[in-house]
């Protein structure tokens, strides 16, 4: 009977020792992913960048498709209800079939997208970052306009694989380990607004009007911010998100004596402001937008985009310009012209030009995600149809931002765009934040 | 004070639009008793249809009058199509029924739309004058002052039909005792008919007018019902005068909360007015309001008793438990990532869908504020953890406690509206928490983002990234849906324990009928009380999960509509039984019916949500019970059949047996008095 007993829990004692070694297995783990070596020798290009082909360093020629393609994750909202950039997907599947044929791949490897679109709910973001996650060989992540999801697939998926963002329109983004925004974070690319205003406006008083939702209180606040770090008295206006009627906000914001508008939100938003500022007769050059006012669904409802002024964190507005010149060639080899993409497009082109510059300067050998990741965070530009200088984490509460200016065009009608914040001493035509909201001031 | 009359003013605009949509709720309500959160949807449609043939889609570009006349009879089309596939079968169906399937009319109109046109806004040619005025030291649109005249007009009008022609009286009569109409030779079809129609035409009349102040798209037009029900409600769903001045009300008061925001003392979160306070004030005012009036809705006379489906007692409830929760989680273990993710959500759907069963099965409340709730739990879980650093198991601790005292809030109202009015307050405070209290970068989601930290306790990992991934070896950890199966099985096995329970029966005795329960000594406002504690708490541990799943929160997943998509996915999984509830979180977004869908057919996004309303409403129409409830129903019908043809020959036989048996003992009685 003893015998028997003692067998019994030397049995349950074994069980309990193998259900207490599945336990440390299952629930703790077992080290973390080693860090990226250094020796990445990154491009020194100069600004602007006209030989696309120089900045993905690659080389002249197709890549082979019979070798393993190089994955990059690329995630967009579309498909459903929620449609922030509709054209990026088409601006980066561009970019990877360019580099694909006229390139050289990655080191001959063709570069592939994995795409997951998420259509409706935030839930889906964790559905894409399941996918990307379990996809092997996945070296970065990219994505186009992503508002709902971001926060989600962000969670799945960081700090493990890199992110790379032309712009966010997800608040969460600015703080995301290993997240890396080409053009800038919201509230960053916001405070040359100020800068503007005061410089080229020449406003004393300036208005801001946002839909009450998360993703437009981050640039809204800033806006407010360098209109009063130059001195300029600013009103901002939160309109309800289920609101109809824009005339009363815009009156509330006193936009018939601002020398400064800035309208925020999306498409129909943009739209029901033009419509509302038209009625109160507000002249078009009192008005600088964010380029989400430049989307096609704007011009379709409108019949042509307002006659305001645009900021863009790219400069592809700017037609007269090499690197425009360039790319508009581009566009022309697959049938495309300038007209025929918003600035989403340009942007999701840029960021899957920027990720090939990376793995084709880590070689294709040695890019991992680390590697990757560690390319991104010693790059220093100049972001191809974009700003000179580039410099992640910068900004010490904005880790992921990587650039804070802005370009400023008037739009003049009939496609025609005109670089309104150039001058002699700065031709690009590029402005930062003022002076007291740069990095470093106190 | 004139800068306050000038903003007034510029509210009348939107104001209107709400209004001419509240006179259509309203109209709808007197016809069939059907709160048609489709209203607006209907709206939207007949402003597409103006746009569609003005901007020559059907062929040439046609005069502004000709498409004004278009559109009216394609909502009276429209009006006629609900009444027919919709509404008229759903008569005799619970009110909560009624409501849910007017929500697939707007999910319905939603999809056709974006798959017909796409999701840009449109910008129809004006069909009134868009001159502006100069007055009170502002810019006024003379639109404004044209679309409170049409209302206005329209409000009296109805009125006025409503108090003196016949049919304005039999419909009157109709609502105040429908079976009396009927003795008199009413017909409550064509009364709900004629007031469907009408109400389709109302509501798209202002879509087309007010087309210069409102974006055209398939999202803004048909939301504009949210504020259109609270208009409808301070107008007890009966009143156009008062619908219609509430209606320009909440307008008035949007505008006028403008002005007001710009002043110094107005409060600011980051140095911008604070979000959300005309919500929060519409809310106040409708709940103070309906509590003083002590207000529920008129009560129709019903045709046939209007009840929630039954509600059974559940059997072998930790069996059953055991065996599902080992099920789940060897499918946690064997399911590849992306089922085991939407196991995942289903299983954290079912818990949501859960505490309705407790509210509204039980109990028979109706709050759509359940989902608001678990997103109080979500963001003071990622707040505590972000700026205290408190996490697993303390920081959910604290806020499904927090939830629970938001509910028992909510639960508050329940005292004294029930009903669809309460869902309808609860519905205008779920979109003031979402607004006034997640769009707060103070309080809500922040301005860096909402992240929560993954759970871990004593060292292991207990969330989606615990380094035992399944045979796939993929994300999400079935560590982190094994943590979801045990909350799951537990929430399972009390809401079915309170069925079986003394608390249980009270509570059905409370949703039976309230003051027959409280003459049997049921202290009918301990019972509510409790109930909306218990689905609170079930709602928050929903929030806590979803938020350890998302890893993050937004208050993006908090809207109205999803509030009223998950309210949707519960009846139609059945709302009285825990297995309805597990039914509902496995059809709920992104879980295993959706998913599957997706993976194996192709369908997602826009098809996806087209197919969703049509089930909706062909769930509804065919078991207005819910899909579990009428499979039970139907179950039990068949057992029924089975044991009373089971019972006829048993009968027959032991009416044979024992005749045999007495004339067998009469022969051996005979025999045996023989024998001796």
């Amino acid at each position: 009977m003893h015998v028997l007993r003692t067998r019994r829990y030397r049995r349950a004692g074994a069980l309990f020792a193998a259900l207490a070694a599945l336990c440390a297995f299952a629930f703790t783990d077992s080290g973390g992913a080693s860090a990226a070596g250094g020796g990445i020798v990154l491009p020194h290009l100069k600004y602007p960048v006209t030989n696309f082909v120089q900045y993905t360093d690659g080389k002249a020629g197709a890549a082979n498709p019979k070798l393993k393609p190089v994955l990059v994750g690329w995630v967009n909202n579309q498909g459903g209800q929620v449609l922030v950039g509709p054209t990026a997907t088409q601006g980066a599947e561009l970019a990877a079939k360019w580099i694909n044929q006229h390139a050289g791949g990655i080191d001959g490897h063709p570069i592939k997208l994995v795409e997951c679109f998420v259509q409706n709910t935030e839930a889906e973001g964790t559905t894409c970052g399941d996918k990307l996650a379990a996809t092997k060989g996945l070296e970065a992540i990219a994505f186009g306009g992503l508002a709902v999801g971001a926060s989600s697939l962000e969670a799945v998926v960081s700090p493990r694989i890199p992110i790379f963002i032309g712009v966010s329109v997800n608040p969460g983004d600015v703080t995301n380990p290993n997240t890396y925004m080409f053009g800038g974070g919201a509230t960053q690319i916001s405070w040359p607004y100020g800068t503007f205003a005061k410089q080229v406006m020449h406003a004393k008083s300036a208005a801001s009007i946002f839909p009450n939702v998360t993703g437009f209180l981050q640039p809204a606040a800033a806006q407010q911010q360098a209109y009063k770090a130059e001195g300029i008295s600013a009103t901002s206006v939160g309109l309800d998100p289920n609101a109809t009627d824009y005339v009363g906000a815009l009156e509330a914001a006193n936009v018939a004596s601002a020398g400064a508008i800035s309208p925020n939100g999306d498409v129909s938003a943009c739209v029901e402001m033009a419509k509302a500022l038209a009625q109160l007769n507000v002249p078009g050059n009192h008005v600088v937008s964010s380029p989400l006012c430049l989307a096609p669904g704007v011009k379709s409802a409108l019949g042509d985009f307002p006659k305001w002024y645009y900021s863009s964190a790219q400069d592809n507005l700017a037609a007269g310009r090499p690197e425009v010149k360039a790319y508009y060639k581009l566009l022309a080899q697959y049938g495309m012209s300038a007209s025929d993409e918003d600035p989403w497009f340009c942007t999701a082109f840029s960021e899957i030009m920027t990720a090939a510059q990376f793995m084709n300067a880590i070689g294709y050998s040695k890019v991992t995600p680390a590697t990757v990741n560690q390319a991104a965070k010693e790059w220093r530009g100049p972001f191809i149809l974009g700003q000179p200088n580039i410099h992640c984490g910068e900004y010490a509460k904005a880790p992921a931002s990587c650039a804070d200016q802005q370009a400023f065009y008037q739009y003049k009608g009939n496609g025609v765009f005109k670089l309104a914040s150039a001058t002699k001493s700065n031709p690009t035509g590029f402005l930062g934040p003022p002076p007291s909201l740069q990095p470093g001031a106190s | 004070m004139e800068q306050v009359a000038l903003f007034a003013l510029l509210g009348l605009g939107g104001g209107a639009l709400i209004a001419g949509i509240a006179l259509g709720v309203v109209l709808t309500y007197r016809g069939s008793g059907i709160i048609n959160i489709g209203t607006g949807a209907v709206a939207m449609l007949a402003g597409y249809a103006y746009w569609s043939i003005n901007v020559g889609k059907y062929g040439g570009t046609v005069d502004p009058t000709i498409c004004f006349v278009g559109a009216l009879v394609f909502s009276a089309l429209v009006g006629v199509l609900v009444e027919l596939v919709c509404f008229r079968p759903l008569r005799t169906a619970a009110p909560l029924g009624k409501l849910v399937a007017s929500l697939g009319i707007l999910l319905l109109a939603q999809a056709a739309v974006t798959l017909a046109f796409g999701n840009d806004p449109q910008v129809p040619a004006a069909f009134l004058p868009s001159q502006t005025v100069q007055m009170l030291g502002g810019v006024v649109p003379i639109e404004n002052f044209i679309l409170v005249g049409i209302v206005v007009a329209a409000a009296i009008a109805l009125s006025a039909v409503y108090r003196w022609t016949r049919f304005g009286l039999a419909t009157r009569a109709a609502a105040e005792n429908e079976v009396s109409g009927m003795l008199i030779g009413l017909s409550p079809n064509t009364l709900s008919m004629v007031n469907t129609v009408l109400a389709s035409v109302v509501a798209g009349a202002l879509g087309v007018l007010a087309g210069n102040i409102t974006s055209l798209d398939p999202v803004n037009l048909p939301l504009q019902v949210v504020p259109a029900l609270a208009a409808a409600i301070f107008a007890g769903f009966t009143s156009f005068g008062i619908a219609c001045a509430c209606g320009l009300g909440i307008g008035v008061l949007q505008n006028v909360l403008y002005y007001l925001s710009t002043r110094a003392w107005f409060p600011k979160v980051s140095g911008l007015p604070i979000p959300g306070v005309d919500d929060l004030l519409v809310f106040v005012i409708m709940a103070i309001a309906l509590y003083a009036r002590g207000a529920r809705l008129p009560t129709r006379g019903e045709l046939v008793e209007r009840r929630l489906p039954f509600v059974p007692k559940a059997r072998r409830i930790a069996p059953g438990a055991v065996v599902g929760g080992l099920l789940c989680a060897a499918a946690l273990i064997i399911l590849p990532y992306d089922f085991r993710e939407a196991l995942i959500t289903t299983l954290i759907g079912a818990i949501l869908c859960l505490s309705y069963v407790v509210i509204t099965g039980y109990v028979g409340q109706v709050s759509v504020a359940q989902l608001a709730i678990s997103g109080v739990t979500g963001f003071i879980m990622s707040r505590l953890a972000e700026q205290a650093g408190i996490g697993f198991p303390v920081g959910p601790l604290i806020g499904i406690v927090a939830a629970t005292m938001v509910g028992v809030i909510v639960a508050f109202s329940a005292l004294r509206v029930r009903g669809v009015s309460l869902a309808i307050i609860t519905l205008a405070g779920a979109v003031a928490i979402q607004n006034f209290w997640f769009n707060n970068a103070n309080w809500g989601e922040a301005a860096g983002g909402s992240p929560v930290p993954q759970p871990s306790l004593l060292g292991l990992k207990l969330g989606t990234a615990a380094p035992f991934r399944g045979l796939d070896g993929q994300v999400p950890s079935p560590v982190f849906g094994f943590m979801v199966v045990l909350f799951t099985v537990l929430a399972c096995m009390l809401v079915a324990n309170i069925r079986r329970g003394r608390l249980g029966q009270r509570m059905l005795a409370v949703r039976s009928n309230e003051r027959a329960a409280a003459a049997s000594g049921i202290n009918v406002r301990n019972v509510k009380l409790i109930a909306f504690t218990i689905g609170s708490f079930l709602a928050g541990v929903g929030g806590a999960l979803t938020a350890y799943n998302s890893g993050s929160l937004s208050s993006a997943q908090f809207t109205a509509l999803n509030a009223l998509g998950v309210i949707a996915y519960a009846y139609v999984g059945g709302i009285t039984m825990v297995t309805g509830a597990l039914f509902a979180g496995a059809i709920s977004a992104d879980a295993l019916f959706p998913h599957a869908l997706q993976v194996w057919f192709g369908i997602s996004g826009t098809w996806a949500i087209m197919i969703a309303g049509f089930a909706l409403i062909s769930t509804l129409v065919f078991s207005p019970e819910g899909a579990i409830g009428t499979a039970y129903r139907k179950q039990m019908e068949r057992r029924k059949r089975i044991m009373a043809g089971l019972a006829k020959p048993n009968l027959m036989e032991s009416a044979f047996a024992s005749a045999s048996r007495g004339l067998e003992d009469r022969r051996r009685g005979r025999i045996g008095l023989r024998r001796p």
